[in-house]
């Protein structure tokens, strides 16, 4: 079954653009996870918040505040696939190298799947509305405790309009050997998802969250909200890739709660889009919490790309790294910001920013833009930042062997990528990534 | 074939509008070996670099060719496709990219699918074990960490991987120990003694004569001040080795 063939016998419910009406619409008919009183005031909230992205300037042209959305629907409702009708681009991984695969086309799942090893050994994967039903304390203890309710503009436009988004449960020490796949593809409207993840005392899972069009041209928003809850010893990667079409816009918050001795790494590509606004964060609340963060982004034509990584270290005794390589083509525009944040008496906190930006035209642009900010005595903070052409001795080396320049130019640039790529968790992921890059780079 | 030859004629080189190569005649045979000897500055790196396509070199008169062709006409790598090899003083690192990725893409880009994949992998195997190099550094990035030796013996991998009909040996066995050097001289006997490869012309471009202990030169010249002083055969080597530059410096001096 082709994806267009699945997309025409879905439906749009409520008219187009992000209104109220649209909002009475789709809540009447999704339920979903939060009431309707919650979502108008969420709705309320977007309303009257500004974003806190960046500003319109001589290189940056988009105002965050002024985004149009009133070419779209805020509500879609898929036809469910059976198993055979997966198409592959949308499933990622075949059914024997997964653990699971949670499946949303346009604003509902219409897949979840879940490997009979992990189904034995208690792990969840389902929707969120469901397991607030199904997983009601569990849901109720971290729905909105991390990324906080309206706590942002677009958090509150997520919180208003939240349909469909992958609930993960992994029981106390169990460790999933195949990571479980979250697949959110964009077609006939706008996606709201919220990711709900927790990985119990001494879990360990690896998730990987694959944002798609069903079609390139599609310019649908998608606007969502990923949480998750490392508990004690838990480890948690999540790897998230993105490759929307030129058209689209990616908007996203993700926060992660490590407890005592757990390590969530964070793992994002930002690839599609003419817009993407993104923030990946921790708060370190615990003694022994780890967080390690990659990013990656290339801003090629016009597309752009602002990026927020973001660590607190709110008690001592806590780890983190950040590692983010971007690279701007043409008009491409893209900001970076990194904070980090030791608190006072968070003694004996170890923390490394790096951060590195490659300039492949004249009128491309990326601001680096760390940020420090340390209260405590004795912690170890670093941060290193580089940012340039590619290197003309590199070029003259690489030709030298008899690779046209323009293929020297690819090869350096992937190679760039390849120390913050190789982190992402398995091969097809990693040679989506490097063909998307290298379709980007000339 | 009286075309057959690396043959530079008059050759005159810039940098930044100060000329450093000064008139440069030099022809190297195919499957011979000619050895450029001469100190620090005296424009060796530069003649090596410039016959490469290096864009901060400007030729101001004279010709390069190759077997006939123009060299100076075309970009570094298009030298390369036409069977030109240089094995850098100072190889440039790439990080990101591994040896065995870039092995694959420079020998797919000169030698477009003459191999196949386990002709390949054989070819690597053994010139791994020639250079006894092991085998873990196919997956480290490209001279990225690597230690002097260590790019050293890269750059013999690459000469072996991409078959020129000519290379230029630049300051090959500078900085390099024992065990290194060894490697280095077995690799390039090796290829001397393959049929598939003994037609190699090499332009050996060094400081010290003890590299040319063991690849044994047919020619010697010696470079100073950006002109070719003396030419003549290995015992012109042994001359410098014990005379040194100097003495051949003075001699040209008197003669001029």
């Amino acid at each position: 079954m082709s994806p267009s063939a699945v997309a025409s016998t879905s439906r749009a419910i409520g008219g187009a653009g992000f209104t109220r009406e649209a909002l009475e619409a789709m809540a009447a008919s999704s339920g979903g996870a939060s009431s309707l009183e919650d979502r108008i005031a969420a709705f309320e909230r977007y309303r009257s918040l500004a974003a806190a992205g960046a500003k319109p300037g001589p290189y940056w042209k988009i105002d965050l505040n002024l985004l149009d959305f009133n070419g779209y629907h805020a509500y879609r409702r898929p036809e469910k696939l059976a198993p055979g009708d997966l198409p592959p681009e949308w499933a990622l991984l075949a059914a024997d190298d997964r653990a699971g695969l949670f499946l949303q086309h346009d604003s509902e799942s219409v897949f979840v799947g879940i490997g009979s090893e992990a189904a034995r050994a208690g792990v969840v994967v389902t929707d969120l509305a469901q397991a607030k039903e199904t997983h009601a304390e569990l849901f109720a203890a971290t729905f909105n405790s991390i990324v906080l309710k309206g706590e942002s503009k677009f958090v509150a436009l997520t919180n208003a309009f939240q349909s469909g988004g992958a609930f993960v449960y992994v029981p106390p020490n169990v460790r999933l050997d195949q990571p479980i796949v979250i697949s959110y593809v964009v077609d006939g409207a706008a996606l709201f998802p919220h990711t709900l993840i927790i990985a119990a005392e001494g879990a360990e899972v690896t998730l990987i969250e694959n944002i798609i069009a069903a079609r390139g041209e599609s310019g649908h928003p998608v606007v969502g909200i990923t949480e998750v809850h490392a508990q004690e010893r838990a480890k948690v990667t999540y790897a998230a890739l993105q490759t929307l079409g030129p058209a689209a816009t990616h908007i996203v918050t993700r926060r992660a709660k490590p407890e005592a001795d757990a390590h969530v790494t964070w793992v994002v590509g930002e690839l599609g889009g003419k817009l993407s606004y993104t923030s990946v964060d921790g708060r370190l609340a615990a003694p022994g919490a780890q967080m390690s963060t990659y990013g990656l982004f290339f801003a090629a034509n016009a597309q752009h790309v602002d990026l927020t990584a973001n660590v607190d270290h709110a008690v001592g005794a806590t780890q983190s790294f950040t590692h983010i390589k971007g690279a701007a083509r043409s008009a491409g525009q893209a900001r970076f910001r990194g904070n980090i944040r030791i608190d006072a008496g968070a003694h004996g906190a170890e923390s490394a920013l790096r951060e590195d930006a490659l300039l492949l035209s004249g009128d491309a642009h990326i601001d680096s833009i760390p940020g420090l900010e340390i209260a405590a005595n004795d912690v170890k903070a670093f941060h290193g930042a580089t940012v340039g052409a590619l290197d003309e001795e590199e070029l003259f080396y690489v030709t030298a062997r008899g690779i046209p320049r323009e293929d020297a130019e690819k090869l350096i640039t992937l190679g760039f990528f390849e120390p913050v790529l190789e982190h992402f968790p398995c091969e097809p992921i990693r040679e989506r990534i490097r063909r998307s890059l290298a379709a980007s780079i000339v | 074939m009286a075309d057959h030859g690396l043959k530079i004629a008059g050759l005159r080189v810039s940098v930044d509008d100060k000329e450093i190569l000064k008139g440069i005649d030099l022809t190297v045979a195919p499957g011979r070996v000619h050895a450029l000897m001469g100190p620090n500055g005296s424009g060796k790196s530069t003649l090596a670099l410039a016959l490469a396509g290096h864009p901060k070199y400007t030729i101001t008169a004279g010709t390069a060719t190759l077997d006939g062709a123009d060299l100076l006409a075309l970009s570094p790598d298009k030298r390369a496709k036409l069977g030109l090899f240089l094995s850098f003083q100072y190889p440039a690192a790439i990080p990101g990219v591994t040896v065995a990725n870039f092995l694959r893409s420079a020998r797919q880009a000169v030698h477009p699918s003459d191999l196949t994949p386990a002709k390949f992998r054989k070819l690597i195997f053994d010139k791994l074990e020639v250079l006894e190099m092991e085998p873990a550094m196919l997956g480290r990035y490209v001279n990225d960490g690597f230690s002097g030796g260590e790019k050293k013996r890269l750059e013999m991998m690459q000469l072996a991987v991409l078959s020129p009909k000519y290379a230029i040996l630049d300051e090959t066995d500078s900085g390099l120990d024992v065990d290194a050097l060894r490697a280095v001289g077995n690799a390039i006997t090796a290829m001397r003694n393959d049929e598939a490869s003994e037609n190699i012309g090499y332009l050996i471009i060094t400081h010290y004569p003890r590299i040319l202990s063991l690849i044994a030169p047919d020619v010697v010249q010696v470079l100073i001040d950006g002109r070719i002083v003396k030419s003549g055969d290995a015992e012109l080597a042994n001359h410098i080795e014990r005379e040194g530059y100097d003495k051949i410096r003075d001699e040209v001096a008197g003669v001029a």
